[in-house]
């Protein structure tokens, strides 16, 4: 079960990046974060901008692991399935790169 | 052993009881697979023949067919069971009948729970249908948005209706999903290690498990707009605190990953039938398994692209457009793998070719519409309209219905041994492929044109007479089509040629056997060691008929079957499956006598079937097991094997694993509800002052403690394991204590705000989780005292462990959470 679970942590990371993402979000517009922390960045923008570039480094850390076992196909399918969550968690934080935060 | 006296034998265990007995007490998963389709199939017929209805009314403008009431009762179960009692059930009932023979097992890993799932299918259906017959089905569209579905918009029973008679329903489809999860990672030939399964596997394995995560959220919902309804308690009323967005993302969360769940197993479907089709290995199969993955977890991350106009900040809705486009990626990737495997291999344009061909059309162009639709602002422009309407029908018939389509005329003679009898098949595919795309081509330019969805009629001047009427003409060329097809079907049934084996000169290990095939499925199991077991092999039927595989013996009158490690297939244990029995049936009255009280308004009956739930899953528990092991059993060819009592890792345990998943999901659902009324919805914080308070929330924690603990001390000392249980049981009860008394001495009445209806809400669900700890806990000490439970057979003990660990840490969640929100608010 162990194996099953470590072929696809790529995308549980995935899974877990993207709900503290939109918790985040969520969370910041509720408590207004909307002043600017930096010029031009909102504070909502700059908490979840730091957050994602955290949780990209953290799959990346994911993948260097997944990396080092390649010996069987399953393991193989575990790296593809991690390069399929890094991926996943840059396209779909791209959001917070351009479009207003709470409006 | 004589090899017709093996087979004699092995009928007399697994076959059905004679009789009506046998019609209502069979556990066979081929009986049931076969019954779950045939009855998905009648619902399909009556979802069209209210599509009919739907197309005769907007045939022509301003048309007297049916009035306004009529028409949302028509729309609404029409959608209702086309998702519900048809796609989800025929999945369940294509894996139900498929997976164990191509998995080379004799049975699922629960027979008992798919017989349950049957009943509650058909029971739950059959509500939704009285309810049509009675002119008082469910009229609020079939995502029944709250505040339409409401007690002020609809007063009646009809919102009652769906909400019970699905969540009925839904306990099939959780049943079902927990199976077919089990099945599949311990019930496989010997050495059938997880990459040698046959690739449907690996899509029901996902599909399994989206259902495991899926459905909990709408079940969740389901309740809580039930119980608004019922008792006032104002989830999804802004005025009180609560939200009708909540039922949003509850529905949405469920709904679309539903789309998946429906399209992957017909996926698998075609990942079957297309090489066997083409005369060459599937390309990529490593590719496809990673593909499958990918839609599993990213479908998860989608819903919202469903409330795109519900002003949700624009960031947000960015991030689910962006997971909306990227799902398309694993979706061509098995597109192009099958376009290759074709481009591979000497294509034979047999009849289920037909349907594979329509299915990449239709599909392809429904996958396209979707893109366009994960996009906000085109999505915004065409919401409600008539374009989503042909969107969606051109991804679920696409994806689902052309592959089924194609997947019945390829395992029929699996499932009748017969082959077919005339060329109505091929009449009936073009009625249906011309009849599609007429109906919902030109009703995508409908929408653009402005139709909304769920209108009974429009004006002359709108201009959308023609391409209305062309749709009506293309639907009821459609019906001629399935009409066709079911003659179709019933002629080969009827008068069509017996069959050789492997018709198909396929390579999985469903057709290693008889067609049609016994209840036993294999006289003896095999042992493989590659993906085309046949192709390795070609007596293999035959060998394993002549009883030279594993347990190729019958004893005891025992159901024997092969269960092997999760990961490399090697064979670990014997399992030893229940028979035919009556248990699953009146388990299912039991459920049904709840719905009934609760759809009838006689709440005070509800406890009563609450408590007849318990004693009877008491009974079905108490009835495994065994105060006798039989030690280590020769299963052939070399292997000596201990029973499944004697194990760490049993079936029942690892079902137990997955029910608890279902149900955090549905915790984990409640608890975003409660932070998301607290964080978006108006009117919070509720009026009156609230404090903090800790000492019941510790009280919880003292008894989650002591369960915990006693619970492991049982497990590492046998000798005190009877007292360990009684002790967990104690905990979990001193816990159930500390959450009522937190709940009646700081929450106001539930009716109150949301804030109180979801804190008793939360403390209901944790009270409830902490019985069934307790109850768990319980039987395993009775079980001791009887001899079940022993040094040597302490897998009980593991499985009590699970459930009382997870309600007292739901306990503990609950207590804490709402002890210090007072704080606060």
């Amino acid at each position: 079960m162990t194996a099953l679970i470590k072929m696809v942590s790529g995308l549980i990371a995935w899974a877990v990046s993207f709900s503290v993402l939109y918790a985040l979000h969520g969370l910041g517009c509720a408590l207004g974060w909307t002043e600017q922390a930096v010029p031009g960045l909102t504070q909502a923008r700059v908490v979840l901008l730091v957050t994602w570039i955290l949780l990209i480094a953290a799959h990346g850390v994911l993948l260097v692991w997944l990396l080092r076992s390649c010996a069987t196909q399953m393991q193989r399918i575990g790296v593809a399935i991690g390069w399929i969550g890094l991926g996943a968690t840059i396209v779909t934080g791209l959001p917070i790169l351009a479009i207003s935060s709470c409006v | 052993m004589n090899v017709i006296q093996l087979h004699h034998d092995l009928t007399r265990i697994w076959n059905n009881e004679p009789g009506w007995r046998g019609v209502f007490s069979s556990v066979s998963h081929t009986t049931l697979g076969k019954r779950f389709m045939i009855t998905a199939a009648v619902f399909f017929g009556i979802g069209g023949v209210l599509a009919m209805l739907i197309r005769a009314q907007l045939a022509t403008p301003a048309s007297a067919f049916t009035g306004p009431e009529v028409y949302g009762q028509i729309f609404t179960m029409h959608g209702s069971i086309m998702m519900f009692l048809f796609a989800i059930p025929m999945l369940e009932g294509f894996a139900i009948y498929l997976l164990p023979k191509i998995l080379g097992a004799r049975d699922l890993a629960y027979p008992r729970l798919t017989a349950l799932g049957w009943w509650c299918y058909l029971f739950g259906g059959t509500i939704m249908l009285l309810a049509l017959l009675g002119g008082v089905a469910p009229d609020a569209g079939w995502f029944l948005y709250p505040p339409l579905s409401g007690k002020e918009f609809t007063p009646g029973v009809n919102s009652d209706v769906w909400l019970l008679g699905i969540t009925f329903v839904e306990i099939s489809a959780l049943a079902a999903a927990i199976e077919i999860t089990v099945t599949i990672l311990k019930f496989r030939a010997a050495n059938m290690s997880l990459t040698k399964m046959p690739i449907l596997a690996w899509y029901l394995l996902a599909t399994a498990g989206m259902m495991i995560f899926g459905f909990p959220p709408l079940i969740l919902g389901s309740i809580l707009l039930e119980v608004e309804r019922a008792f006032g308690w104002p989830f999804f009323q802004p005025e009180l605190g609560g939200s009708p967005l909540l039922w949003q993302h509850l529905f949405w969360l469920f709904g679309h990953p539903e789309v998946y769940i429906i399209f992957l197993p017909a996926a698998g479907a075609l990942s079957t039938i297309i090489p066997v089709m083409a005369r060459t290995p599937l390309i990529g199969y490593g590719a496809i398994v990673t593909a499958v993955m990918a839609l599993a977890f990213l479908s998860f991350g989608l819903w919202v692209h469903h409330m795109f106009t519900t002003g949700i900040p624009h960031m947000a809705l960015g991030f689910f457009s962006a997971a909306s486009v990227l799902v398309a990626i694993p979706t061509a990737v098995q597109i192009f793998a099958w376009i290759g495997t074709m481009w591979a291999g000497r294509p034979k344009f047999t009849l289920p070719m037909y349907y594979i061909v329509g299915f990449f059309v239709v599909f392809v162009l429904g996958g396209l519409t979707g893109v366009m639709l994960a996009i906000v602002p085109f999505d915004q422009q065409v919401h409600d309209t008539a374009f989503v309407t042909a969107h969606l029908h051109y991804v679920l018939v696409g994806g689902f219905v052309f592959p089924m389509l194609a997947a019945a005329y390829y395992w029929m003679p699996h499932v009748t041994g017969r082959t077919r009898v005339m060329r109505v098949g091929i009449a009936a595919f073009w009625l249906i492929f011309i009849g599609f795309n007429l109906t919902f081509l030109q009703m995508h330019l409908t929408g653009l044109l402005g139709m909304p969805r769920r209108v009974y009629t429009y004006p002359v001047e709108a201009g959308w007479t023609l391409l209305n009427l062309t749709s009506s003409v293309g639907a009821f060329m459609q019906a001629f089509g399935f009409g066709l097809f079911a003659l179709d079907i019933a002629l080969q049934r009827r008068l069509g040629k017996p069959t050789r084996r492997d018709p198909w000169e396929a390579e999985t290990l469903e057709w290693a056997m008889p067609t049609p095939p016994p209840q036993y499925n294999f006289a003896s199991l095999p042992t493989v060691s590659s993906r085309e077991p046949l192709s390795d092999n070609r007596r293999i039927g035959v060998d394993l008929a002549a009883g030279k595989g594993l347990l190729g013996r019958a004893i005891g009158g025992r159901r024997e079957t092969l269960a092997v490690d999760i990961v490399t297939g090697a064979p670990e244990h014997v399992a030893i499956l229940p028979g035919s029995s009556l248990t699953p049936l009146f388990t299912a009255l039991v459920f049904g006598g709840f719905f009934m009280s609760m759809l009838l308004g006689i709440y005070w009956l509800a406890p009563v079937f609450i408590v007849g739930a318990a004693v009877m899953i008491w009974r079905w528990v108490a009835t495994t097991g065994t105060t006798h092991d039989p030690g280590p059993v020769d299963a052939g060819n070399g292997y000596y094997l201990p029973t499944g009592f004697a194990i760490r890792g049993s079936v029942g345990y690892w079902g137990s694993v997955l029910a608890v998943a279902a149900s955090g999901t549905l915790f984990a659902s409640l608890v975003f509800g409660y932070f998301f009324l607290w964080v978006v919805a108006p009117n919070w914080p509720p009026p009156g002052a609230f404090g903090a308070y800790l000492l019941e929330p510790i009280i919880v924690t003292a008894g989650a403690l002591l369960a915990v603990v006693a619970a492991r001390l049982g497990l590492r000392n046998f000798d005190r394991s009877r007292s360990g249980a009684i002790a967990a049981a104690a905990g979990s009860a001193l816990a159930i204590a500390g959450l009522l008394a937190g709940a009646i001495r700081h929450l106001p009445e539930p009716t109150f705000h949301a804030f109180a209806a979801t804190g008793w809400a939360l403390t209901g669900f944790a009270v409830f989780s902490c019985a069934v700890g307790a109850l768990a806990q319980l039987f395993v000490h009775r079980r001791i005292a009887s001899g079940h439970v022993i040094a040597q057979r302490p897998h009980e003990l593991r499985t009590a462990a699970v459930w009382s660990d997870y309600g007292v840490g739901v306990a503990v969640v609950v207590a804490w959470l709402l002890g210090l929100s007072g704080a606060a608010l």
